[in-house]
């Protein structure tokens, strides 16, 4: 293991790496800072250029954006109320008023500190449990595997906040999508109409960058591009106040951001809902729950570090068992996919370094941020000032060449317009999109693993329960089933 | 555009049950009955369940006298402005299928980019220098850089 440890800082501290691991952070930055640029549209939009880098630097590019774009979200949200992507919304209401108490360095400059400290935090975690965790995962088998795809995609389901019918209805147009194109089986051609392109299946990289970032586009575009200047034209010293602050909540850091890593390690449940669920947390148990609502920096601390310690924990089932914490790293998995690395408990076996790589990538990323994050905190008032009629017509282009990179087809270009407006009335009708991602992620996952075990046992049903571990697990998942069954029920005779 | 449930319900359940459709004209592993049609059946079965509820439910509602129209408008279908918008982003991309594979990348993206500023009402210059920067910013990163061939379509003789 410490070979593979003084192996991965060796692949990381690699020049060409961390040259790379800073353009990432730089560019996080500016997306996560512009309000309507989501941190997952940041990532779907760096993936044709990672598609073209070796492993390493892919996964840091990828690691890096995310962290620092969710940091970057606490800037429009503190300055404008608009937070930069929905990860910042638990808290934005106690750091706008910080700024209109004339407060804004101390909101934006606890944002960040927490950030970087939530992060780091969370990565620790991660690498204490995800080994751990893969030792134990390489005994399974297809069973098991099958089971654990459906725990993750039922969770992912369940928490996805929205109608659970909703979540899902998008879970199985994502799977169906999947379907598209030859079968693993035999090779059949399945839904393809004829067309040639479509044998290889929907490929995910277009099927992403219309579910993420053109739905996107088309929302403001229907909505009106607007426009407003942030609140307060001149920051004063950002770390001033922020000493006493961590001193004061320094218990509040460490509970939220072991509180973010596990809710982020949910499959489904990202930074978005860590936040809420540890500003929720950080009022009940303050001493002066009085002052939220009135910007409470308290509030700042404990959403701030959840949110990014749950960047890091959506690693650990990705990693360990390939099955995706939350929509970044659905996409980091396709990418690994697409790269031949399978992620699942053998990659902690055949290339570990690949694995610290990753720890050690978050490790930078997280210290990179504060002198990153401080560079920005100062330029916001510039960066907030871009107007969007002038970003959608360029934000369009890249998604139009990012598309087409990966293949050199128009064709691709074609599926990510129909996905994106597919995902625009999707999100219209209050149908979350990404259970259709991790649908699409995890379709050929299932089936192979479906597929296999329904050969293994000669078409015995009883072939799914034949394994401890399988049963443990189909236990679980079928209690879960069935609780959501009861519960649809209940409601809707209380409905009706 | 919201649409009731239980409409959304019927499309989907529409759907579904064209999925489960064909995947029973898919062909069955020798030896045994099950087949490539087996998944899609799961998924689109699934897909039929939360069709049914959504119209089950769409419906006590609208008896509970709670619903909505069945299709509601949205602004921009209200507003010329904003449906005009959101044609011209479709548009761009249909038209960037139909055009680049003649047209080259340059070309098209600049004619492009220049549409959607000026529809967008960018001023003229800025919309100008956007439209000639952004797609040399991208030449220069995926053509040079990344090597994507991106097509130069009529421009092939001046290609660099």
């Amino acid at each position: 293991m410490i070979d593979a440890v003084i192996g991965a800082f060796g692949l990381v501290l690699d020049p060409e790496v961390v040259l790379v691991i800073a353009a990432s952070a730089l560019y996080g930055v500016m997306v996560g800072a512009i309000p309507g640029l989501t941190a997952t549209m940041s990532v779907a939009l760096l993936v044709p250029i990672t598609f073209f880098m070796d492993p390493v630097p892919a996964i840091a590019a990828i690691v890096t954006t995310t962290a620092t774009a969710i940091f970057a979200g606490d800037i429009p949200g503190a300055l404008l109320r608009m937070p930069g992507t929905p990860a910042s919304a638990a808290y934005v209401d106690e750091a706008y008023r910080l700024t209109r108490q004339g407060q804004a360095e101390l909101a934006l400059g606890t944002g960040l500190v927490t950030a970087a400290i939530g992060g780091l935090i969370g990565t620790l975690v991660l690498m204490a449990v995800a080994p751990q965790l893969a030792r134990f995962a390489v005994r399974f088998s297809s069973d098991e595997y099958f089971w654990l795809a459906c725990l993750g995609l039922t969770c992912a389901v369940m928490i996805s906040g929205s109608s659970l019918v909703k979540s899902f209805t998008s879970l199985f147009i994502g799977l169906f999508i999947a379907c598209i194109g030859i079968d693993v089986a035999v090779g059949y051609p399945r839904y393809t109409f004829g067309s040639v392109e479509l044998l290889a299946g929907v490929s995910f990289i277009p099927a992403m960058i219309g579910m993420f970032a053109l739905s996107e586009l088309l929302r403001s575009a229907a909505g009106g591009a607007k426009t407003r200047g942030p609140e307060q034209g001149r920051l004063g010293s950002i770390f001033g106040g922020v000493l006493r602050v961590l001193n004061r909540f320094k218990i509040n850091v460490v509970r939220s951001s072991i509180l973010g890593t596990g809710v982020g390690s949910l499959p489904g449940a990202g930074a978005d809902i860590a936040a809420w669920i540890s500003f929720a947390l950080s009022r009940r148990l303050s001493k002066d729950p009085g002052k939220f609502g009135k910007g409470a920096v308290e509030g700042i601390v404990d959403g701030g570090s959840a949110n990014n310690a749950a960047v890091a924990g959506a690693w650990t089932p990705a990693l360990v068992f390939g099955i995706p914490g939350d929509s970044v790293t659905a996409i980091a998995i396709g990418i690994l996919y697409l790269k031949g690395v399978n992620p699942g408990p053998l990659v902690f076996v055949n290339t570990p370094e690949l694995v610290y790589s990753v720890f050690v990538a978050f490790l930078l990323a997280n210290i990179l941020l504060v002198p990153i994050g401080f560079v920005a905190i100062k330029l916001s008032s510039r960066v907030l000032r871009v107007p969007q009629n002038l970003l959608l017509p360029v934000i369009l282009l890249f998604c139009i060449v990012g598309s087409y990179a990966i293949e050199s087809s128009t064709f691709a270009v074609g599926i990510m317009l129909v996905l994106g407006v597919l995902a625009f009335f999707m999100e219209a009708n209050d149908i979350p999109v990404a259970p259709a991602i991790l649908g699409i992620v995890l379709g050929p996952m299932v089936e192979d693993n479906f597929m296999l075990t329904v050969m293994k046992a000669m078409g015995d049903p009883l072939g799914f329960f034949d394994r401890p571990i399988a049963i443990g697990l189909a236990v679980i998942t079928v209690m879960i089933w069935g609780y959501l069954l009861i519960r649809g029920a209940r409601d809707m005779r209380r409905r009706a | 555009m919201r649409v009731d449930d239980a409409l959304l319900g019927g499309i989907l359940l529409a759907f579904a049950a064209a999925v489960v459709a064909m995947a029973q004209g898919f062909p069955v592993l020798a030896g045994m009955d099950v087949g490539p049609g087996l998944f899609p059946t799961v998924v689109g079965t699934g897909l039929g369940l939360c069709g049914l509820v959504l119209i089950v439910q769409g419906l006590a509602r609208r008896r509970a006298g709670r619903a909505g129209p069945w299709v509601e408008a949205a602004p921009w279908m209200r507003s010329w402005r904003l449906g005009g918008n959101l044609a011209a982003v479709i548009a761009a991309l249909v038209l960037y299928v139909l055009m680049s594979p003649v047209l080259g990348f340059h070309l098209t993206a600049v004619v492009l980019l220049l549409g959607l500023f000026l529809m967008l009402s960018v001023r003229w210059p800025l919309a100008v220098g956007f439209a000639v920067a952004v797609p040399l910013l991208i030449h220069y990163v995926f053509y040079t850089l990344l090597r994507v061939p991106l097509p130069w379509g009529v421009l092939t003789p001046v290609a660099w």
